[in-house]
Order: C-alpha cells, then sequence, then structure tokens
C-alpha cells in the first residue's frame, strides 16, 4: 500500500472523526474535541459517542458506520480494549488515516504487542495508516487542525517535528509559544505500529510548508528504510535529530522503555552522518537551530562577521566560531575603510569590529549593514553588552531594521545580560530576529546549519563497486559450519572466505596431525605460524595455543604438540579441531578491519589502528555496508593511523588504495552474506605503495538458524 | 526366539544412550524390544526395604515400558561391600536367576538389549563377566570404545581376541568420545583397519557437548529456580552459559558466539536480555531473584524463549551451572529425545545383521 498517500490525507482531511468524543472537561475525548474546535478545522467534525447527542453543539454519531459522508481521518480515544473493533469499523467505513491516541499496547506486555500487529495487519487489508498508538496526536498549522490533546495549538511556522516522546512535545509546545518559533507539522510517533519516523521523513519532505525537519528519536523501526528516507530529502531540507540513549546508561534505559534493543549508538552516529542528517547533542541544541533556521536562510559559507561593543564577548565568540567549524572573515578593503571612516579612532574595524563601549544604534546599523553588504562575509553575530551609554531597545530595533533590508544572510543577535535585556530580546524576537544570551549557543546553532549545507552538498550519487567474488566457495564454507553446529568460523574458514572475495591473506591451512603439519609447512613454505583451531578458544596465546617463527619440520612438530597439550591441560572443555599452519607474513603497518551487523543498520564497518592494543588505543573509525569508494577512502582517513599511512617524516606512503580495496571487498562480503554477523580482521599489514597488504588473523562468526 | 544384543564399553552413561537408541531403532521398524542387565549396582536413592535397585535398569524400563518387575531386568544386584558378596552365593545360582529372569524377558520379544559391563572380563570370578554371557546366550557383540587418540586401536584388537577366546568370532564396535579432529582420520584410515581384521564398524560418536548438556530441568533443579514463561520446554539442551555482565555493545558480539545458550543475568539488565533474545538463546537465567522488564517478557514471549528466575546471585549461579552435566535419569527423561537423534543419527548396524 502507498502509505504516503494515507499521510496525504492525514495532512489535509476534508472530515474527521473523534471516536471517544466526550462532553465531559478532562478527559482526552474532550481535550481533542476543543483543540480541533478552536484550532479552526474547517472541515466536517464528527463526534462518535454510543450516548447520542450533541457534543461542544456538533451531532454525535453512535458509530463511524452512522456517519453519511466519507470520513478521511478517525482520531480514536476510547480504552484500548475497544480499539481494535473501532479499527476494524473504520477500515470497512474507508476511513483513510487514523490517529490513535489510546495508550495500553505493547507497552503493557504480550497481550498489548499482539493488539498491535492486529492494527498494523488491519492497516494493511483496510488500506489506511495508523498513526500511533499511544501518542500525543497530531497537529497540521497549515490546513489547520490540531487533534491532539495537547495544551494550545503552535504558532504556525515552516518546522516540521516528530518525537517519539508524547510528554516531551507538550513541553516544547508550550515553550515554543514563549520563542515564537513556529511549526508546519506536530506529530506524535507513539508506539510507531503501522506509521513510523520514516513514513513522516518522507512526507516532510514532500510537505512544501515544511522547510526544516526535526526529531526526536529513541530507536528507528528500519535503519535501511530511515537512511533511504533521510537521503531523498536532505537536498533539499535540513534534518536534525537528537537521538537518546548515547549513555551505557541512558541506552539501558531506552530499551527498558522501548522494550526494544537499540542498535549501537556509533551505527546511529554513522548512519546520521552517511546519509547527511546532522546530530543535535541535545534538546537545547536541537531548538536553538531550529530557532536560527525559523528565521532565518542558510549561510552559503562559513565566514562570520563580529560586531561588539566590547572586547572579551568578541574574542569568546572568536574562539567558539573556530572550535565550531566557522570562520572569521576578512573583511574586504572598502569595509575596513568604511568603518575606519565612520567609527571612532579607538574602535577595531577588522573582525571581530569593536564599536567600543559607547556605541550608539547608529554605529551599530552602519556595523551591521557593512557587514552584511560584504562579500566576504556569509553571516554576522551582532553583539550587545549592557554599558552606560548602551542603549538596547534601540540597538535591537536596528537590527531588526538591518535584516529586513539583507534578508539574504543569517544575523543573529547575542544581547548579553538580565533585566535590561527582557525587553530588547522581544523586539528581536518580534521582528525575527534569533537572539541568545550567550555567544557559544549562537555559534553553535550557525555552525551546525553551515555544516548541514556542507554534508547536503558532500551528498553523491557514487557508484558502490563490485568485486569479482567467488560466492559459491563461501556458500559452502558457511554451509559447512552450520551443519557442523557451529557459529564461529576456524581459521583456516574464515580466511578462505577472505580469499574467496579476493582479499590478500597470509596463507593458512588446517592440520590434524603433526605429520600433516609437517607437509604443510612444507607446502606453505617457512617459517610458519601454529596456532590451536577450536572455536571455544577466545584468547589464543593466553593459553600457549600460538606458535610463531618456526623454522625446521622439527619445531613444527614441537609446536604441534605443545600447543595440543596447552589447549588440553588449560580448557579441557573446548573442543580441538587441529592446529591452523600459517604462512608467516612480513611485518608491515598493523592495522584492524572489522565488522559487526547492527541490529538496525546493518554492517557496520571498522578501520583502524591494529594490533593488541586495539582496545587501548581506539583508533577506530566506522562506516556502514555498502559503501562507495570515496566512503572508503574518508573511513581510513578518519583515523590517525590514515594520516601516517599517507607517509610522515620522509617515510614513504602505504597502499592506501589497496587498503581501501579490502575494505570495499569486506564491504561487498557482508553485503552479499547477511549470515556474517562478526568479522575482524586484526591485524592486516599495510605495505608501501604498490605492495598492497595482508590479512593475518580472519576471525568470522555467522549467525541464522 | 528373540535376538541378544549385548552392548559392553568403559563409560558409565555410553552404554545406556547406546542401548536407548539402538532400543528406538528396532522399535522405529516394528520389532518389539526388552532390556535385561545380568548385574548391577545398587541405588540407594531408588531402592526399597523389598528391593534392590539398578538405576539404568528402572529407567530402562520406563522407557521401554516393560511389565516385568526390576528385581527381574536386573536379576543381581550388587552393594559392593564385600569383594565375595557373589562368591558367597554358588555359580550355578546365579546363572539359574540369569537365565530364568533372561528367558522371561525374551519372552514375546524379537530382540533384548543386554547392558554388560564395564569392561568384557568384570565378573569373571563368578562366570558373570560380558564374555561369559555373551557365549551363553549367543547374543551379537556391540563393544563400546573410548577413542580419545590413537592409542585405543590396541583396546579394540584386544577385546576381539577376547571375545574370539569366548566363541564369538566377529564384534561391533562404536568409537565413543572421538575429538573432532580425528573425523578424517578414523572414517579414511581407521574404519578400514578395524574392518580388515575382521570388526564390524558400527559407528562413531564424536565428542559432542550435546550429549553431556543439561535441560533446562536438569538446570532448574540444579538451581532451585522457577519458570517465569516457557514451563513446556524443560527438554531443550543447554550448551553453554554465558554471564551476561557486559557493556550492551559488546553483548551481541559475545552472544552470537553460540547456540543454544543460557544467559545469566540480572532481572533488570533489560539490555542484556534483548540482546540476548536477539541471537540463539535458549534460555535467560535471571539471578538475585529480580524479574524481567516488560520489555524482555513481551519478546521472549514472542520468540517463545524460556525464561527462569533463580534466588541465586550471579556468581553463585554461575558455579552452579558450570559443572552441571545432563544425564538420563529416573526422575529425568527429558534427554531421551535428544540422545535418540544423536546417538542413533551416528550408529551404523547394517552390518551386524540384526
Amino acid at each position: 500500500m502507498d502509505k504516503q498517500k494515507g499521510i496525504d490525507s492525514l495532512f489535509n482531511p476534508r472530515s474527521i472523526a473523534v471516536i471517544g468524543a466526550s462532553e465531559t472537561r478532562g478527559k482526552l475525548g474532550n481535550d481533542v474535541m476543543r483543540n480541533l474546535i478552536e484550532s479552526g478545522y474547517e472541515g466536517r467534525i464528527y463526534p462518535i459517542n454510543p450516548k447520542a447527542g450533541e457534543i461542544l453543539s456538533h451531532k454525535v454519531f453512535r458509530s463511524v458506520r452512522d456517519i453519511p459522508g466519507d470520513v478521511d481521518v478517525a482520531v480514536i480515544v476510547i480504552p484500548a480494549k475497544f480499539v481494535l473493533k473501532a479499527v476494524e469499523e473504520c477500515g470497512v467505513k474507508g476511513v483513510k488515516a487514523l490517529v490513535i491516541i489510546t495508550a495500553g499496547f505493547k507497552e503493557i506486555g504480550h497481550e498489548g504487542q499482539e493488539a498491535e500487529k492486529m492494527l498494523a495487519s488491519l492497516a494493511e487489508d483496510y488500506e489506511m495508516v495508523i498513526q500511533g498508538p499511544n501518542c500525543l496526536g497530531i497537529i497540521n498549522t497549515s490546513a489547520p487542525y490540531n487533534a491532539s490533546f495537547s495544551s494550545g495549538t503552535p504558532k504556525k511556522g515552516s518546522i516540521a517535528f516528530a518525537s517519539q516522546s508524547g510528554a516531551l512535545m507538550t513541553g516544547i509546545l508550550d515553550w515554543s509559544l514563549m520563542e515564537k518559533i513556529g511549526f508546519s507539522k506536530f506529530v506524535s510517533l507513539g508506539n510507531k505500529a503501522h506509521l513510523n519516523e520514516s513514513d513522516f521523513i518522507e512526507a516532510f519532505g514532500r510537505d512544501s510548508d515544511s522547510t526544516f525537519i526535526l526529531l526526536y528519536i529513541e530507536s528507528v523501526v528500519d535503519g535501511r528504510k530511515f537512511m533511504d528516507a533521510c537521503r531523498k530529502v536532505i537536498p533539499h531540507k535540513p534534518i536534525f535529530v537528537v537521538k537518546s540513549g548515547v549513555s551505557a546508561a541512558g541506552a539501558r534505559a531506552a530499551s527498558s522503555h522501548t522494550g526494544s534493543l537499540a542498535g549501537s549508538d556509533t551505527a546511529y552516529d554513522v548512519a546520521f552522518k552517511q546519509c547527511g542528517v546532522r546530530r543535535a547533542s541535545d534538546m537545547a541544541a536541537l531548538f536553538d537551530v531550529a530557532s536560527v533556521f525559523d528565521d532565518m536562510h542558510l549561510p552559503s559559507g562559513n565566514r562570520v562577521a563580529i560586531i561588539t561593543n566590547a572586547g572579551g564577548p568578541g574574542i569568546l565568540t572568536t574562539d567558539a566560531c573556530e572550535a565550531s567549524g566557522l570562520q572569521i572573515a576578512q573583511l574586504t578593503s572598502q569595509t575596513v575603510e568604511f568603518l575606519k571612516e565612520n567609527l571612532p579612532p579607538a574602535a577595531a574595524v577588522y573582525n571581530p569590529i569593536d564599536a567600543l563601549g559607547t556605541a550608539q544604534p547608529e554605529d551599530y546599523a552602519l556595523c551591521i549593514e557593512a557587514a552584511l553588504s560584504d562579500e566576504n562575509v556569509d553571516s554576522v553575530l551582532v553583539l550587545l553588552t549592557p554599558q552606560a551609554m548602551t542603549k538596547q531597545a534601540e540597538t535591537a530595533q536596528v537590527v531588526v531594521d538591518a535584516h529586513t533590508k539583507y534578508p539574504g544572510k543569517p544575523l543573529i543577535a547575542v544581547f548579553m545580560g538580565g533585566n535590561s535585556m527582557v525587553y530588547p530580546r522581544i523586539i528581536l524576537t518580534e521582528g525575527h530576529i534569533p537572539v541568545f544570551d550567550f555567544p557559544e549557543r549562537a555559534v553553535h546553532a550557525l555552525a551546525e546549519l553551515y555544516k548541514y549545507t556542507v554534508s547536503r552538498d558532500s551528498l553523491k550519487d557514487e557508484s558502490i563497486p563490485k568485486f569479482k567474488a567467488d560466492t559459491k566457495k563461501v556458500e559452502k564454507i558457511i554451509s559447512d559450519v552450520r551443519a557442523d553446529k557451529r557459529r564461529v568460523l576456524l581459521g583456516s574458514e574464515a580466511h578462505a572466505i577472505a580469499e574467496a572475495y579476493g582479499i590478500p591473506v597470509a596463507r593458512i591451512r588446517l592440520a590434524t596431525s603433526s605429520e600433516e603439519a609437517k607437509s604443510l609447512a612444507e607446502e606453505l613454505g617457512y617459517p610458519v605460524v601454529l596456532k590451536i583451531a577450536s572455536p571455544d578458544i577466545v584468547h589464543k596465546s593466553d593459553i600457549g595455543g600460538i606458535k610463531v617463527g618456526l623454522k625446521t619440520p622439527e619445531e613444527v612438530e614441537v609446536a604441534f604438540l605443545q600447543i595440543l597439550d596447552n589447549a588440553r591441560s588449560q580448557l579441557p572443555k573446548a573442543i580441538i579441531y587441529g592446529v591452523d599452519v600459517q604462512e608467516m607474513a612480513e611485518k608491515g603497518k598493523e592495522l584492524i578491519i572489522g565488522c559487526s551487523r547492527d541490529v538496525q543498520f546493518g554492517p557496520l564497518i571498522m578501520f583502524g589502528a591494529g594490533g593488541i592494543f586495539v582496545n587501548y588505543l581506539k583508533d577506530i573509525a566506522f562506516r556502514l555496508a555498502p559503501m562507495n569508494r570515496s566512503d572508503a577512502n574518508e573511513l581510513i582517513m578518519d583515523t590517525k593511523i590514515g594520516t601516517l599511512l599517507r607517509g610522515v617524516r620522509g617515510e614513504s606512503p602505504s597502499d592506501v588504495v589497496a587498503i581501501e580495496d579490502a575494505v570495499l571487498r569486506i564491504s561487498q562480503l557482508v553485503t552479499d552474506f547477511p549470515d556474517i554477523v562478526e568479522l575482524d580482521i586484526n591485524p592486516a599489514f599495510a605495505y608501501e605503495k604498490g605492495k598492497g597488504v595482508s590479512a593475518v588473523d580472519v576471525k568470522i562468526t555467522i549467525g541464522g538458524p | 526366539m528373540a535376538k541378544n544384543i549385548v552392548i559392553t564399553g568403559d563409560t558409565v552413561t555410553g552404554k545406556t544412550m547406546v542401548a536407548i537408541a539402538l532400543a528406538n531403532k528396532l522399535r522405529a521398524r516394528g520389532s518389539t524390544v526388552g532390556y535385561f542387565k545380568p548385574s548391577g549396582i545398587k541405588s540407594f536413592a531408588h531402592s526399597t526395604q523389598e528391593m534392590d535397585v539398578d538405576e539404568d535398569a528402572a529407567v530402562m524400563k520406563d522407557i521401554l515400558g516393560m511389565e516385568e518387575q526390576l528385581n527381574c531386568i536386573c536379576p543381581i544386584v550388587r552393594h559392593m561391600s564385600s569383594y565375595d558378596e557373589l562368591l558367597r552365593i554358588s555359580k550355578d545360582e546365579l546363572k539359574e536367576r540369569i537365565q530364568s529372569c533372561h528367558a522371561n524377558i525374551s519372552k514375546n520379544r524379537d530382540y533384548v538389549i543386554i547392558e554388560g559391563e564395564q569392561s568384557p572380563w568384570r565378573l569373571m570370578h563368578v562366570g558373570l563377566s560380558t564374555l561369559d554371557i555373551t557365549k551363553e546366550l549367543g547374543a551379537t557383540v556391540i563393544c563400546l570404545v573410548n577413542f580419545p587418540d590413537f592409542s585405543a586401536i590396541d583396546d579394540i584388537l584386544l577385546q576381539k581376541e577376547l571375545f574370539k577366546n569366548y566363541g564369538t568370532e566377529r564384534i561391533g564396535v562404536i568409537l565413543n568420545l572421538v575429538p573432532p579432529m580425528l573425523k578424517k582420520v578414523v572414517n579414511e584410515s581407521i574404519r578400514p583397519f578395524l574392518e580388515e581384521r575382521g570388526i564390524i564398524f558400527c559407528g562413531v560418536l564424536y565428542n559432542n557437548r550435546e550429549l553431556f548438556s543439561p535441560t533446562i530441568g536438569d538446570i532448574m533443579r540444579a538451581l532451585d529456580g522457577e519458570m517465569v514463561i516457557g514451563s513446556e520446554k524443560l527438554d531443550l539442551l543447554i550448551d553453554q552459559f554465558i554471564v551476561g555482565s557486559m557493556a550492551p555493545e559488546n553483548a551481541l558480539k559475545w552472544f552470537r558466539r553460540s547456540k543454544d545458550k543460557a544467559v545469566i543475568t540480572s532481572g533488570d539488565r533489560t539490555d542484556i536480555c534483548l540482546a540476548a533474545l536477539e541471537t540463539d538463546t535458549n534460555l535467560i537465567i535471571l539471578t538475585g531473584g529480580v524479574g524481567p522488564e516488560i520489555g524482555t517478557l513481551t519478546r521472549a514471549r514472542e520468540l517463545g524463549v524460556p525464561i527462569m528466575m533463580t534466588a541465586l546471585d550471579t556468581y553463585g549461579t554461575s558455579q552452579v551451572v558450570d559443572d552441571l552435566i545432563g544425564t538420563i535419569t529416573v526422575d529425568n527423561k527429558e534427554k531421551i529425545a535428544a540422545v535418540e537423534r544423536i546417538v542413533g543419527e551416528a550408529l551404523q548396524l547394517d552390518e551386524l545383521g540384526l
């Protein structure tokens, strides 16, 4: 079914039924009715209640079936046990979209979850969409209508906001009325039984009333769908997200709240990055950005002009800009000359422009206008401190006027102070100028908008490379391991899989007797390494399960027997498959390349400095597979070892192209085989340019039935 | 006249497992099968004032639904109280008891599976060794031989010679507890080597943890636990135990490495429980008496994964379960299906001409 068509009806209904409408104040069914009427909804409203009569001057129907005309949207606010029946009736009636406010579903346990599954299947059967259950409702300021039990309706604006937390929305709504931030759509996602964040992102993307998308989520339903939806929207509209559950304790709280295992926060971070979504660290940052975007155009670059009446705040702002990736603009000579001519001699006319403590509104006006008209400036920050001669209100007005004259570039006010700044801030807010108390938050919000433009522009349609690979061989190995009832592959099997995908490996063979070990050593060429082969033994070297640098058949024989003895005596329960014989790879730069399948986003590829210190250095970066060559290159260069690989202090550069190839081949392998849930190559040795890489230790775990 | 099959071997659990699997196979062909254990050892837990009971006999009586008395299924029950407890009874009397009970059991049955001693020569001093019994009853012999390494080849040859001296020309052999690393050499070299020497190769039991894995029922009894959900799945086998106390991002990595596992964690660790449920988990054990959160319960119910609660803490729980071995006893028959499947698959009986 086409969910987007359903959402179109949800956004612009010609008629709304309120199932569970009530005459009694304080009941949700009454709140919804009143909000609907008070929001100025112009379509038909049908209250549904078994007690017929009238509610708030609207004729009551006993059932949706009794309504004479079509119904586009039904809002359901009846106890959970009656919901399924009501939904079914709506289906029969041909209702296009349902908003189920009622709680008491997945969050109360198994029965609730089963009911929720029924909701989703009814939705599919009758080709209708369902928002919720367990949600606050929906508000569309441009229809206009408010089908929620919120207290109040937000100001009309261009921000579309969807939230997994209904309670959070009520707080934000209230706050936005004070801050004069407007919304186009206000959607409470609830339990996401049918419609989820991805559907609304796509709908917001298509909605001409929305120019900016904000999300609060605890988890996404389908990682891939989410990324696809965001990629479609990002070129036209910014998406800013707060995703909670960052810390271990936070993630635990989220699991406990949503009842579903959240993907790793790293995976979320990478997913946002790869589809151009900006992640805000907290709600305050999210709405700082929103408040700037609500009034201003996006900056066309990162060059900032700072205008101030005090040195200290100017320096603080400069530091904040540099830290956030913004640049202090170099003003054109015309601007500098103009300022020199018009400001007192003691004023600083380079950026930051310090018009001195004596600065009057006229001084501010000429500085702001000069900055806004300077071609080297992309946005302007106006700082004001309350000094003896400062005229706060008049200066605020000057800022408003300048923006009216030059609306193209972002202009942000930072009016530092308390009581004396209350009225000036009102002037600014009324005049559509975002205003902050302190510079750091203003700079951060501006920087975030700039960074959105960067990530938007860096989304490219580069194709995913496709290497030749022996998939039959991989299939065979995996099915053999499965038949042996194992999850963990032996070294020889894992290496064979890597080889089948053209990843250069230090060759490895399984020996089940010392004689076989000797003949394999001859075949591979001395020196060799011997390693215990047992899926039950994780840390091989800790139990004396590895012997390196074996140069003769005698050494191989002794090592073989010693390794088996060590394993048997230290881990008697471990099931031993033999001893792996491996050729010694020439030492290179130690790297780690790994993959762990995230529950939400799929294969998460890791790259970084390898060896035994991985867990301590943590010089690693991540990307989601499948990836293109630019992704692979960025992944490598995101790490410190990436810099070293380019060659430093006269050292010749490493074979970065070969490393990229290895990363891309792994990306292809784990995409082709969802059975592979964990993969680790540690170490992989990287050699000089042209000499390639070698995977020394490959570990693979499979999942599935 | 019933056909007699003697199972002999030096493992305690192995013989009964083979007997169960063998009986199951024969019964699947529509044959009637009885069980007979000439001499056993008194189980103080199951014996009564009136009767000395051998535990294997009690288990098999139950499994096969035999109506004979236990002192007929296992007529001689030793107390292991003195070296001459059997010598004091006359050889003739012992023989007579065995013959009459065996006659009883073989009546109207196609097969009688006879469980022998740990080694064929045991009880030679009273003429009750498996060698004697085999000769007496004209039974087909299956020797269960532990095969941890190549040296066991000689044990097999010795057994063959022993039986030959007692008039049994051909014996069947099952190799037991074979490490998987010997798979290739056993199939390609050792099997033909033994067959060339006139030994009938009846299968290999690899060192398979599953055979010794405890069931959820075993664990519940050991921990004095209580099933929150899944009480109908007490016969599920648990291959490994993992203590879930790691950071959630590492949990998946470890949980993915093993299948048929039990995860031991505290009830408030919803993240760990959900990660466990995301992977191949047969049981969640919640310690410290802290019950599951609703999210865990919902998901576990959806996937049909049992949850057990115990009052022990996580450390105590892991200590108890660590050495838990699943065997078939009178009180615990949950493993029977698994034994019939695993051992049954390994048995190759065609050459025995049964």
